[in-house]
């Protein structure tokens, strides 16, 4: 199993091919269009500059220290692109391409044609944001381009239906997240907008109307640990996956209907701890994954420090040497070796990081 | 300007006196498969539209194989009805089933697809980035003209909507009052239900053995966003002053399942 790691200086390429990785994804967002950026995410859902690199040059650097190792490189261009922005993309597409990179992530169709019809020599990997959650869309997306090489399929998707999509798409590598990827959304239904260069914008906004950083992920965060806590009110105005147990109110069919003890309703507001389901974590299920045929698993995280990226990524090959220890077990069999693994590599605060059976993306 | 009522079930039609005023039903849910009809809602639904005299639109759910027999069924059978029944796209394993199974139904791009940011902060942003239309792009516009596809379907954005004249050939449905803003993987209606009968399975868009909690509530969260199954939704009601110059021809009352309609 190949590990995808994230990148986002030319830097951090050595050290992370040391630790481990063979594969790089990154987004590049050279300075003639930032300034656009600041009002739209036009390159991809990572539009902030800690994530991308900020050259082509930068870019070329990285690419060729890459080369050294053997290591691929791919760029990152997953948003859905009105005609405006594609006329913004063409030229990017033509400078990749000239520092030699081959391989795009892409999730709109229209970028898809038109790479398909315009650009013949580059690599194509489906991007998480294309929803693929079943092999007839696998059929479709190779009818418009059958150079497509990976797919990345969203988190969300049971054993079963990987295994589906994977035995009748011979010839395709299939690409799954497998830790840090935190949003509770299915990455490409979420319609939000979490692009950081509006921070200030909407720090002014939430002045106004201090409600509206709040919205919807039902976050709550009475039951997050402080550290968590810390986190999301630090980026309260960037992500608006922020939801308190006061925000919340349940509307029931009949009004007369009060929550009672251990009913649903009741129960809804009692013993949902998120918390679990904000971490990402899916290492416990690299044997099913294994099993499944999946041959490449994806680390998010590409505005992490590189001292966060590589201990993310010793985790993750940690984690893949193990998984061939245990050989196919039933998770819960085992749980403990993960937890212990886990431990290792993180200061836990959550000692049950592994038995998040209702949350966990990859719940079958 | 077309009107179409949106039901997620047709046991929501409490009375089917309002229905004098659409002309169009749509059927279904985008987010899962639980609200696919059967047979018997089928057959009820279509009498319904004929006696009323409304075209039925069926809105296809996101699916996995495991439901891709199920939704092959629906599709089956209303091809022994009506093959003028609209199919509303959500996913673009659809499309294919359309293509090579189905072809003779008429097609839309369903509002999953047509990718509209939706984050309802942005309606203070005048910025017309924010109010494009993804599928308003040379490329997206020929494979949409390439497979069929009649129309679009767009959310009721808060920011607004721009579309380019030139590229926008297709005309577009327009959803009120709710907009649609993102779907997780676990239903949180689900995750409760589950929760009280100490079962463990909540996730993706699958229905089965599900017992559609979310036909007896939902959750608002404040500020006006409300969670209903596995979806979050913000409302908006007010109609665009632009409608003609975005080719908005239909309008689409949607009610969520929560809510019966008398």
């Amino acid at each position: 199993m190949i590990i995808n790691c994230p990148l986002s200086a030319s830097l951090e390429v050595e050290p992370l091919i040391k630790a481990g990785a063979r594969e790089f994804y990154c987004g590049l967002l050279p300075p003639r269009l930032s300034s656009k950026t600041i009002d739209f995410e036009l390159i991809n859902r990572r539009p902030d500059y800690g994530a991308n690199f900020s050259s082509l040059d930068e870019l070329y650097k990285a690419k060729k220290i890459a080369d050294k190792y053997n290591a691929k490189l791919a760029i990152t261009l997953n948003e859905f692109y009105p005609q405006p922005q594609l006329d913004q993309i063409v030229p990017l597409l033509r400078d990749i391409r000239q520092i030699g990179i081959t391989e795009i992530i892409v999730a709109d169709i229209g970028l898809l044609k038109y790479v398909t019809d315009f650009n013949q020599d580059l690599e194509i990997t489906i991007s998480i944001m294309a929803s693929v959650f079943n092999p007839q869309a696998v059929s479709l997306l190779r009818k418009i381009c059958p150079r497509i090489k990976k797919i990345m399929l969203p988190c969300h998707l049971s054993f079963d239906a990987i295994r589906n999509i994977v035995n009748q798409n011979p010839g395709i590598e299939f690409e799954t997240f497998i830790f840090n990827e935190i949003c509770h959304y299915e990455v490409g239904l979420c319609n939000y907008t979490h692009n950081p260069y509006r921070k200030n914008y909407f720090v002014s906004i939430i002045k106004r109307s201090p409600l509206l950083d709040r919205a919807c992920q039902a976050v709550f965060q009475d039951n997050l640990p402080t550290f968590f806590q810390n986190k999301f009110f630090e980026y309260a105005h960037i992500y608006p996956c922020h939801v308190r147990r006061n925000d919340l109110c349940l509307v029931t069919k009949d009004p007369f209907i009060k929550p009672k003890k251990n009913d649903v309703l009741s129960v809804f507001l009692k013993n949902l701890k998120p918390e679990k389901m904000i971490f990402g974590c899916g290492v416990c299920f690299l044997p099913q994954l294994t099993a499944a045929d999946i041959k490449y698993v994806k680390i998010g995280g590409r505005n992490n420090s590189l001292k966060k990226k590589i201990r993310n990524l010793s985790f993750v090959v940690a984690c893949l040497k193990k998984a061939e220890q245990l050989g196919f077990r039933d998770r819960d069999d085992v749980s403990t070796e993960w937890q212990k693994l886990f431990s290792k590599f993180f200061r836990c605060h959550q000692s049950d990081c592994v038995s998040c059976k209702n949350f966990c993306c990859f719940s079958s | 300007m077309e009107k179409a009522l949106y039901i997620k079930s047709i046991t929501q039609l409490k009375s089917h006196s309002i229905l004098r005023t659409f002309n169009r039903l749509y059927l279904g849910s985008e987010f899962c498969t639980h609200f696919l009809p059967d047979q018997s809602s089928l057959e009820r639904c279509f009498s319904i539209c004929d006696k009323y005299q409304l075209t039925l639109s069926l809105i296809l759910p996101l699916y996995t194989q495991e439901e891709s027999n199920f939704l092959r069924a629906t599709m089956k059978q209303i091809s022994q009805w009506r093959t003028d029944t609209e199919m509303i796209i959500n996913d673009l394993g659809h499309l294919w089933l359309l293509q090579n199974e189905f072809p003779y139904f008429p097609r839309v791009w369903g509002r999953v697809l047509t990718k509209l940011k939706a984050d309802d902060r942005l309606k203070h942003v005048s910025k017309k980035e924010y109010q494009l239309v993804s599928t308003d792009q040379q490329y997206t516009a020929d494979f949409l003209q390439e497979n069929q596809i009649r129309r679009i379907e767009l959310s009721n954005i808060a920011q607004g909507i721009q579309r380019d004249a030139a590229i926008a050939i297709l005309p577009a449905s327009l959803y009120l009052p709710y907009v649609y803003l993102a779907t997780s993987h676990s239903c949180l209606s689900r995750i409760s239900e589950n929760l009280t009968s100490n079962r463990v399975h909540a996730s993706s868009f699958t229905a089965h053995e599900c017992t559609a909690p979310c036909e007896n509530f939902h959750i608002r969260i404040f500020p006006g966003r409300l969670f209903s199954g596995n979806s979050i939704f913000y409302t908006n009601n007010r109609l665009p002053l632009n409608m003609e110059t975005i080719k908005i021809n239909r309008i689409v009352t949607e009610k969520l399942v929560f809510e019966e309609i008398t």
